[in-house]
């Protein structure tokens, strides 16, 4: 972990808002879905990405261009072109008729998850930036006091 | 254009060094010179700053998101009146009759009329959003992604070398301190 560096990984997406409003914008890529972050870096919305719904966008104006997904604030998933084959697997999109698909499709993304987090197995992260915090701490004074014994030695 | 930017991309990495040695010099010069206490201050902030930039620079080094080619498509100069999504591309283009009612594009204000192809009539038709057919995207980052209850579970549990670190970090601050003050 370090104190300034960020490893996120951004896509962009084509996001459309309920209020009649889109907007192109870079969002995080996490375990396979784009995530915005709240307050304390909690999850506060999610959804899937697939490599495959990925649509080529040459820019516009001050919009860069990029690979882009679309996305929109009702559901997890907008596949007009239906790019994506249904099925019960993670590269899959589950079939929204059929009502055990969707849950048992969300349940495979729960336990991939649950997995994740078993492996990584996260520690307490603020103890150690407070740790990191201090050690930057000691190296200024390390150089304050470097500074005065050079200082001293000119003398 | 290119060398503007290779330009920039050099400055990156020399500005922040260059911060750094001079922050230095600084405060070497403000010890041998007995300067003002603000000379060392500067000194000080010069260090901290540059270092910060370098480090926040240096891993940007490279990126350039207009090296991005993702289609042949030329990017119109003006303004235009639709954005069209199709499955192999997303243009904005100037339609004759356009269809639908505008959206409002949040990155530049402006409001645009947004078409899809139809693949089956082979023509464009007006955008429009299905309602919900998988899941609330709250109820997946919440529920599903942030798992809080697995999480406090596997959680590792810190040993106590881990555990007391932040604390023998801050005695070596205090220890610092002491050595500074008793040898300076």
């Amino acid at each position: 972990m370090g104190l300034f560096s960020s490893q996120k990984q951004l896509k962009t997406e084509l996001f459309f808002k309920d209020n009649r409003n889109f907007v192109f914008k870079k969002r995080e890529l996490y375990n396979s879905c784009l995530v915005e972050r709240g307050p304390e870096d909690k999850l506060i919305r999610a959804s899937k990405h697939f490599f495959s719904c990925e649509i080529p966008f040459p820019g516009y104006k001050r919009i860069p261009s990029d690979m882009v997904v679309l996305g929109f604030s009702r559901d997890i998933i907008l596949d007009p072109f239906n790019k994506v084959p249904q099925g019960i697997e993670l590269n899959t999109k589950p079939n929204p008729r059929e009502k055990n698909s969707v849950k048992n499709w969300i349940a495979k993304i729960a336990e991939n998850q649950r997995h994740i987090y078993r492996a990584k197995r996260e520690t307490h992260v603020w103890t150690n930036r407070l740790t990191w915090v201090f050690i930057a701490i000691i190296i200024v004074q390390l150089l304050i006091w470097a500074f005065a014994f050079l200082s001293q030695m000119y003398e | 254009m290119n060398k503007e930017k290779t330009n920039l991309r050099k400055y990156k990495i020399v500005l922040p060094i260059a911060g750094i040695v001079i922050g230095i010099l600084l405060g070497v010069l403000f010890f041998a010179a007995d300067l003002s206490g603000i000379v060392f201050v500067i000194a000080i902030l010069m260090i901290v700053v540059s270092s910060i930039l370098l480090k926040k620079w240096w891993g940007s080094i490279g990126d350039d998101e207009s090296r991005v080619i993702v289609t042949d498509e030329k990017v119109p100069s003006g303004r235009v009146n639709s954005m069209n999504i199709y499955p192999d591309k997303i243009v904005f283009d100037e339609v004759a009759e356009p269809k639908g009612q505008p959206w409002k594009c949040e990155n530049d204000g402006k409001s645009y009329f947004i078409h899809i192809l139809d693949e089956e009539a082979e023509l464009l038709k007006e955008f429009q959003l299905p309602d919900q057919a998988y899941m609330d995207p709250q109820l997946l980052a919440s529920r599903v992604l942030e798992l809080p209850a697995h999480r406090r579970i596997f959680r590792r549990k810190q040993t106590l070398l881990q555990q007391l670190s932040p604390m023998m970090a801050a005695l070596g601050v205090i220890i610092m301190w002491i050595i500074i003050i008793t040898t300076t």
